[in-house]
């Protein structure tokens, strides 16, 4: 793909061979050792490749993280976004937080408590207050699954472990559902922060597991209808196609037929009784919150997968199924494919996806192994600063870019963008999740939408600094974008063009805007 | 491109809501409006296959009745087909006038019964077998083999079916508000995409949002005598009892009416002409029924759904 910027990237091109090679030849501490503690500071195309990496690694430069990758060096800063440590948010970021239902009220209790708000409405007799009390408890929902979205944006533009929140979502959107089938928008909060966050840089298996294990994926995928007898293939099908093995990843019909009787009975319990199960299973009836095994419902017969016999033994017979599809090699080339798509290019290069699938075997699926042979692949390294960024990644890295770690009151006016962008949290309808690359985002109606959000942002007229509820409590905050960040280490990477155009502003605001809206802010 | 030419054509539907409109014009506008249902349906539940015995053989409970006195039967459209009696207000008397006309046994040859692969195999028109090229959707070089007659998506992105050689603009037409940023601010962003990927891009975005927001500001001014808001429509929908679930807020009849538009692609030709303003009243509960079913997901429905 042609470059946004020709002349910064001759400059970037050839850092690029430097350390590459470096890498190759000496290793990864002494990479480390050249970019921090080491004697020579680095050269100006040393720090250019630097900054790419951070914001490509990053959900987008920002002073603050800037100052880590100096500090630390750039292998060092790797090693630690591949294993982070629990790290606090700010105090007050927190308490917005813990403020949340979401975070005080367990998803059982929360759903238990909502069941009935619904149960209790659908009683009311009055066709008005029906109405309203119908209203209440739809808009309970949506507020609900707004602080789940909120939560993530939080930890998107604060967290120091940036990698553990930009493999959070990606994997989200790889093991999609979607908020609006059924009550989910009580359960996407659940499913991000205890099925998805903990195991986004741990092991596949474990990944795979915890999703098939949640009730919002049972719920999204139609298994809690799937019984012996009944069957629906709906998420066996998904469960091969696009969770593990891909579509040409070598299973056929059949496998789907026998995966979803593996997968019968497997399903939610919203209620608070438990179903009646013969007396003969009941010792096999499994309840872990609102995740239900019921024996009764589960095909004890026989089945062969993926050429292999399962022996018949109810919810145990799942863990065999998970295993042998995450332990795949067709699932190791589709996952590393995945990943290279969204950390290296839309057209990932065969022998990279080839490298990466080999750690994945190796390490028994081992994410941030795999992640590591990739940040350290050239093909990486030649990628940065190309790749186009979707909707998210365009508001979350304009926002951090423009607060760095000031902390925004509101993220409604985010949360807007990217509805109008076509990619709200949790809003894919289709299972596939949203698209990864350049020709799905860079439309012409997106990039005038783009821009107009630049302005919002440069502006500072953006409202995220303006509280929700009646008394709505304004500190306005103007985006100080021509900052020391900005002439020491963002300015040198920016071409000619973008340049001019910054000259060209009548005010800081313009000034802002346009900066926003250059092509290098497009692409990380 | 002849832009002036869609937009005027793009003027004479102010809204989604007016699709009903369409139909009413005159065949002189000859015009391709594609509707693309990313759902899944029972095609056999829809246009049924009244001649087939084995469609009651193999459907002793749900098969909808042939033809007959009763409401619940099918409408006859021919000998060997019927249609769903739900659609006797709608479809119907379209298919009576000669307007609507249905293509049974319509489909490809994947049998991969991936939802997804069958979208992107329509989407994209091109052989299954062989290496297939992502970027070419067949109404874009459809739009080439027209001589680049204008075509437009009326979508926040743009679908894999407009995609190709031919640059189609695209724009939501929620998003239609006067422009944030003036002709000089634009022509310093513009210039700063000069010579890159995404230079077209950027130039049809600005030209596209300009012009089509003063048009469609002249036009809906026009078109809106006695009309009520979009707002006003989606509550008389509710009180008509056409949508599912009730908009908590602004935003989720925002995030419904989004819906329903990345769902349409439009294409189309045609000279200046100018439908008469008419009110949203009149053809609002068609569409409203028609986004019901496909839009928004309703409970126990929509999400992966598919078999």
């Amino acid at each position: 793909m042609p470059l946004p910027f020709s002349t910064t990237m001759l400059l970037t091109a050839t850092a690029l061979c430097t350390l590459g090679a470096l890498i190759t030849l000496t290793g990864c501490a002494t990479t480390a050792d050249t970019s921090s503690a080491g004697t020579a500071p680095p050269s100006a195309a040393q720090r250019q490749q630097q900054l790419n990496l951070l914001n490509r690694v990053s959900w987008g430069v920002n002073d603050s993280a800037d100052r880590v990758i100096i500090a630390q060096g750039t292998e060092r800063y790797l090693q630690q976004q591949l294993h982070p440590h629990d790290a606090p948010l700010p105090a007050a970021l927190q308490a917005q937080i813990d403020a949340m239902t979401i975070v005080q009220t367990p998803m059982d209790q929360l759903n238990l408590k909502l069941e009935q708000q619904r149960k209790d409405a659908d009683a009311v007799v009055d066709i008005e207050q029906k109405k309203t009390a119908q209203q209440a408890y739809q808009q309970e929902l949506n507020r609900v699954a707004k602080e789940a979205a909120t939560r993530s944006l939080l930890r998107d533009l604060y967290s120091t472990n940036q990698l553990q929140e930009q493999m959070t979502w990606f994997w989200l959107n790889h093991f999609n559902v979607h908020l609006y089938k059924s009550n989910l928008r009580v359960l996407v909060g659940d499913y991000e922060d205890q099925a998805i966050r903990p195991h986004a840089l741990g092991k596949f298996r474990d990944l795979l597991s915890a999703t098939v294990h949640h009730p919002a994926m049972l719920r999204y995928l139609d298994n809690e209808q799937n019984a012996a007898g009944h069957i629906n293939e709906n998420y066996a099908r998904e469960l091969m196609e696009l969770h593990t093995l891909g579509v040409n990843g070598g299973y056929s019909q059949h496998d789907v037929q026998e995966l979803a009787r593996v997968l019968t009975g497997v399903g939610v319990n919203m209620g608070s009784t438990a179903p009646n199960v013969k007396r003969e299973l009941q010792a096999q009836y499994v309840r872990r919150g609102l995740f239900e095994f019921n024996p009764n419902r589960h095909d004890y017969g026989a089945k062969d997968f993926l050429g292999q016999p399962i022996r018949a033994r109810g919810l145990a017979e799942i863990d065999e199924a998970i295993d042998r599809l995450s332990r795949s090699p067709a699932t190791a080339h589709f996952i590393s494919r995945k990943l290279a798509l969204y950390f290296v290019s839309d057209d990932p290069p065969p022998a990279l996806v080839e490298r990466m699938a080999q750690t994945f075997l190796k390490s028994d699926g081992d994410i941030a192994a795999t992640l590591n042979t990739m940040f350290h692949a050239p093909e990486f390294n030649a990628s940065l600063a190309q790749k186009f960024k979707d909707p998210l990644h365009y508001v979350v890295s304009s926002v951090r870019l423009a607060y760095d770690d000031k902390a925004i009151l509101n993220a409604g006016p985010m949360l807007n963008w990217l509805n109008r962008m076509g990619e709200p949290l949790y809003g894919r309808q289709t299972p596939d999740g949203y698209a990864l690359t350049q020709s799905a985002w860079a439309s012409p109606g997106q990039m005038s939408t783009r821009f107009e959000i630049a302005k919002a942002i440069g502006s500072g007229s953006a409202g995220l600094f303006k509280t929700d509820g009646p008394q709505p409590l304004e500190k306005p905050a103007f985006p100080q974008l021509a900052n020391a960040l900005y002439y020491q280490s963002l300015q040198p990477g920016l071409g000619a063009a973008t340049r001019a155009a910054l000259e060209q502003a009548a005010s800081p605001q313009e000034w802002n805007t346009y900066l926003l809206s250059s092509p290098e802010m497009m692409h990380r | 491109m002849k832009r002036r030419t869609f937009i005027n054509t793009l003027a004479m539907l102010p809204l989604a809501a007016k699709m009903g409109s369409l139909w009413a014009a005159p065949a002189a506008q000859a015009k391709l409006l594609v509707v693309f249902l990313r759902g899944g349906y029972d095609a056999a539940n829809l246009l049924i296959p009244v001649a087939s015995q084995f469609y009651y053989d193999s459907r002793p409970n749900i098969a909808v009745p042939r033809p007959g006195t009763d409401l619940n039967t099918a409408l006859p459209l021919n000998s060997d087909w019927g249609l769903h009696p739900a659609l006797r207000e709608s479809i119907y008397p379209l298919y009576q006038n000669g307007q609507a006309a249905f293509i049974p046994f319509a489909g490809t040859e994947d049998m991969t019964r991936s939802h997804f692969e069958t979208q992107d195999g329509i989407e994209l028109g091109q052989p299954l077998t062989g290496s297939r090229n992502y970027a070419s959707g067949f109404l874009n070089r459809l739009s080439a083999t027209l001589n680049g007659d204008p075509a437009i998506a009326f979508t926040d992105q743009l679908p894999i079916i407009m995609q190709g050689s031919v640059q189609v603009p695209n724009s939501a037409l929620r998003s239609l508000a006067k422009p944030a940023l003036d002709q000089r601010q634009s022509d310093i962003i513009a210039a700063m995409y000069k010579g890159t990927p995404l230079s077209q891009q950027v130039n049809e975005g600005f030209t596209v949002r300009n012009e089509l927001a003063q048009e469609l500001a002249g036009e809906m001014q026009a078109a809106s005598r006695n009309a009520i808001t979009a707002k006003g429509f989606e509550l008389e929908g509710l009180r008509a009892g056409i949508a599912p679930h009730r908009p908590a807020d602004e935003g989720k009849i925002q995030h419904r009416l989004r819906r329903r538009r990345r769902l349409g692609h439009a294409r189309r030709t045609g000279q200046r002409h100018r439908l008469p303003g008419r009110p949203l009243r009149r053809t609002g509960t068609r569409p409203g029924r028609v986004l019901a079913g496909d839009g928004r997901p309703v409970e126990g429905h929509g999400g992966g759904g598919h078999q």
